[in-house]
């Protein structure tokens, strides 16, 4: 069950010293459930901001806590779970909002585009009754809402939209879905956009179209993006900034041009020297070891066991964030000569 | 391509489900130790390659045979089980390919059991040897599917292929459900068996990179038919056929354009007519 | 798009708040009544008050706690409390009989016509589709009327009316499971098919349909109790839960609704502690698939 340190009003959780130029702030957040074998939080202190029509992206493997991060923005917290810190949607402080507050949030100010589209959607509804609910709830009339579904869908480059509003969900193809889950997602006009992992159930060829039209939609409304994956490269090639998570923290947060160019934390670096790279003649180096499962609750950095630079002083305590060039990283070292050697 | 090695000649597949060609005139010749690709879309054909190559899908017509076999021998349990010692196949997705009430140590005492005469203790040595080999530590080795991650599944599903010597593995996306890091490891791994046994790889892939690493020869497949093969490096380094351009330019890296390849996308689909 | 995150977090919610020791109580409370039933029924002669088929004369249809009979008597004079220990036979033994039968049977079926595939699976799909159409109490109705009344041919044409459901989700689960990579990768290795059938994917499948006999039991021994009631299955005096409800009903008219209620109530325990076995064995596999 979620801890209701504080509680308050709607109006009194618009945070006052919030910055409302920030599509997202989150901030000391810990995630840790109570039951089960869990050693650790699944989140643990973590930092983010996403300011407004920024794309950020969080990039880490599976169980790093990407995808519970980006699920707290809609203040959508694994059940029985324990969660301290501030998560701020546009001046709303989710964690612990009561349900109006979150209705709000998760209607209008951020929405979210899944990984596999058919989760998302009623598998029993056509495309345009999926895509006109809302507008029928505010009492826009069945014509008017015709007329706007057409539009929404022709803005993602579906080009026969009368078909596809009759379609239903298991007659179209990934993209095609993935396509309309952007329209739908869009058509609120959010602040921020949450994609998690939106292109990896889908063809590299399409994958390059669904990623193109996501920013140019983007781009076009305003919005800020927060981007979750597992591909650097991806990455890369969509955000501005990049943070990089490993065991529910995060361990480096940098603009992507120097991420890339100079990484400061030894698991970036290991991450970029992993990943397959066509234009690198040197073969991928694997990572050595394997990621920490929530039973393991280390004392010191949790990626010292699997780090080639790790000193004895690693093993102490987790080591903070501190800053870097042009950014941070949470390694002791980070700002030795050359961590990479 | 020299036949004089080759271990596995694939000559003229062709399979169609219905009125869809899946694969149509497919061929290659695999050398002793080398290693090859087939990249290509989903639909594209190659997991039907793949399926027709370890015997799992029967051709139309075109045949897959083995230097030193006859062409293929029939259906029975009895040619499956002779074209299993040629061949064995790593699948896509390492939480459906084990069976979820077996050990690793299980699973590769049954395959050996099935193909090898052995007393027990020597079974139980090869077993051991198999898991030593792919870095399974004796309680991933006694533990149930559900109880290992992704990567370590795949390593027992590499281990269980490679336990009838096999002279040539087919490898179906063995990464492609796999994080970044551990896609390293198992590449690693199919790296350092390669060099040290000998054994042919097929590698399906739909991510260039990745077959970059892997492949000395490549063969782009696109909608069930051969658009372009060669050497790996050449036909990545300059590819001929708009599709291999295609799939080249979808790679995300900085600073690349995807908008351009939707276009390039749609316009090559028009201009090809599907299962033609 | 606010209908979708809120869709999925309902479902993620549920797939971490499976109920892990919710019905723990039931199921161990079923158990534990099945077990008291099963041990009654093997140590009547041991355990029972009364001769069960001793009809006391001198107390026709007396009170439950009457001195001597704690459930008291039916309509001629016999205990019912050494009834139902006594019935616990018959109305146990039955339903196994039919279940074990049926369930084999249906499994051996659901198996071959799930595995082959083709034409095996159509004869065999529509000849179960043709047994369906009756009702399983006419068929042992029909069984009866061909071999006479008694314990056998109720239960043999239980059996016929039984087996399709057990075939029907057998050959569901086969068909399913072995398009499953591991069962292609068996195939692919070299063992063969009956061999891949019976000792690879059949234990993968076999809870599933230990959950369903574990149902079919408590249908098994509602529908014998209502042929004994009818007159078509064990015959009295013989004594059976059934029976037992069916001698009762002069008494009930009379307002001794005791005479039925304890059999009954037998009957309905017996039933619901194998429905919650079943349905907990079901939940067990959801979650060990789920993991």
């Amino acid at each position: 069950m979620r801890v209701r340190d504080r509680f308050r009003s709607d109006a009194a959780s618009a945070i006052p010293g919030g910055d409302v130029a920030d599509a997202l702030r989150i901030e000391g957040l810990s995630v840790r459930l109570t039951r089960g074998d869990a050693q650790r939080p699944i989140l643990d202190g973590v930092d983010l901001v996403v300011h407004a029509g920024e794309t950020v992206g969080l990039v880490g493997e599976s169980g790093s806590g990407k995808s519970v991060t980006s699920r707290a923005a809609l203040g959508m917290f694994p059940a029985g779970a324990e969660v301290r810190g501030r998560v701020i949607v546009g001046g709303v402080d989710v964690v612990g909002a009561r349900r109006s507050a979150l209705a709000r949030v998760r209607g209008g100010e951020a929405a979210m585009i899944f990984q596999d589209p058919r989760a998302g959607i009623n598998p029993v509804r056509r495309v345009g009754d999926f895509l006109g609910e809302r507008m029928r709830r505010r009492g826009i009339g069945r014509a008017e809402r015709r007329t706007r579904c057409r539009a929404l869908l022709d803005s993602v480059g579906i080009s026969d939209p009368d078909t596809t509003l009759r379609l239903y969900p298991h007659q179209m193809s990934g993209g095609m879905l993935q396509r309309v889950m952007i329209a739908a997602a869009l058509s609120a006009e959010p602040g921020l956009l949450l994609a998690d992992e939106p292109t990896t159930a889908l063809d590299v060829t399409i994958q390059a179209e669904i990623i193109g039209l996501l920013m140019e939609r983007r781009a076009h409304s305003g919005a800020a993006m927060l981007f979750v994956t597992h591909d650097l490269e991806l990455a890369a090639a969509v955000c501005d900034r990049i943070y990089v998570m490993y065991a529910g923290r995060i361990v480096e947060c940098r603009p992507s041009g120097s991420l890339f160019a100079d990484p400061r934390h030894p698991y970036s670096v290991a991450l970029l020297r992993a990943t397959p790279r066509l234009e690198s003649e040197v073969p991928v180096v694997p990572v050595p070891g394997r990621p920490l499962s929530l039973a393991e609750a280390p004392v010191g950095c949790a990626f010292a066991p699997r780090c080639p630079h790790a000193v004895d002083e690693c093993l102490e305590a987790p080591p903070a964030l501190v800053g870097v060039g042009d950014g941070a990283a949470a390694c002791i070292r980070c700002n030795d000569e050359d961590p990479r050697r | 391509m020299s036949t004089s090695s080759a271990v596995m000649e694939v000559v003229h597949l062709r399979k169609s489900f219905g009125p869809m060609v899946a694969v149509d005139d497919m061929s290659f010749d695999l050398a002793a130790g080398r290693s090859i690709g087939i990249v290509g879309e989903s639909g594209s054909g190659k997991s039907t390659t793949a399926r027709m190559l370890v015997g799992l899908e029967r051709p139309d017509s075109g045949t897959v045979s083995f230097t030193g076999e006859g062409k293929d021998a029939g259906r029975g349990t009895r040619a499956r089980r002779a074209r299993a010692r040629r061949i064995q196949m790593v699948a896509q997705d390492p939480y459906l390919s084990l069976d979820p009430r077996v050990t690793p140590r299980q699973a590769l005492e049954r395959v050996i059991r099935l193909h090898f005469d052995l007393p027990a203790a020597e079974r139980r040595e090869r077993a051991q040897a198999l898991l030593d080999q792919v870095n399974l530590g004796a309680r991933e080795a006694d533990a149930l599917p559900r109880g290992l991650s992704g990567g370590q599944r795949q390593r027992v599903a590499i281990a269980r292929a490679l336990a009838v010597s096999p002279r040539v593995l087919v490898l179906d996306e063995p990464t492609s459900a796999l994080d970044v890091s551990v896609q390293a490891q198992i590449l690693a791994l199919l790296r350092r068996i390669r060099a040290e046994q000998g054994i042919s790889f097929v590698f399906i892939s739909h991510d260039l990179a990745v077959v970059k690493e892997i492949t000395d020869e490549l063969i782009v497949m696109y909608r069930g038919r051969v658009v372009e093969a060669g050497p790996t490096r050449e036909v990545l380094r300059r590819p001929s056929h708009d599709y291999t351009r295609l799939l080249l330019d979808s790679i995300p890296r900085p600073g690349w354009d995807p908008e351009s390849i939707g276009a390039a996308r749609r316009a090559l689909a028009a201009a090809t007519v599907p299962g033609a | 798009m606010s209908a979708a995150p809120i869709a999925l977090e309902r479902r993620w919610m549920r797939a971490r708040r499976l109920p892990g020791l919710r019905g723990q109580g039931g199921v161990i409370a079923s158990v534990a009544f099945l077990v008291v039933v099963t041990l009654a029924a093997i140590l009547a002669p041991e355990i029972s008050p009364h001769n069960p088929s001793a009809a006391d004369l001198s107390s026709l249809l007396s009170p439950p706690g009457t001195p001597g009979h704690l459930l008291g008597t039916d309509t001629a004079g016999r205990d019912i409390l050494s009834r139902i220990i006594y019935g616990a036979r018959i109305s146990l033994l039955a339903p196994l009989v039919l279940v074990v039968i049926s369930s084999t049977l249906g499994t051996a079926i659901g198996v071959c016509a799930g595995w082959m595939g083709g034409i095996a699976d159509e004869v065999i799909s529509r000849v179960m589709d043709f047994l369906f159409a009756f009702p399983g109490l006419l068929i042992a109705i029909i069984a009866v009327a061909l071999f006479g009344t008694g314990v056998t041919a109720p239960i043999v044409g239980l059996i016929i009316a039984y087996t399709p459901y057990t075939a029907r989700l057998a050959r569901g689960l086969v068909a399913q499971e072995r398009n499953l990579p591991y069962v292609e990768s068996y195939r692919q290795q070299g063992f063969s098919g009956p061999r891949i059938a019976l000792t690879m994917l059949l234990p993968n499948i076999a809870p599933t349909l230990l959950a369903q006999s574990a149902l079919s039991f408590g249908y098994g021994l509602i529908d014998l109790a209502t042929l004994s009631f009818l007159g078509f299955g064990v015959q009295p005096p013989t004594a059976d839960w059934g029976v037992m409800v069916s001698d009762a009903q002069q008494g009930i008219l009379q307002g001794d609704i005791w005479v039925a209620l304890f059999p009954g109530l037998a009957i309905m325990l017996t039933v619901i502690s194998f429905n919650v076995l079943g349905d907990a064995i079901a939940e067990r596999i959801g979650r060990t698939e789920a993991a």
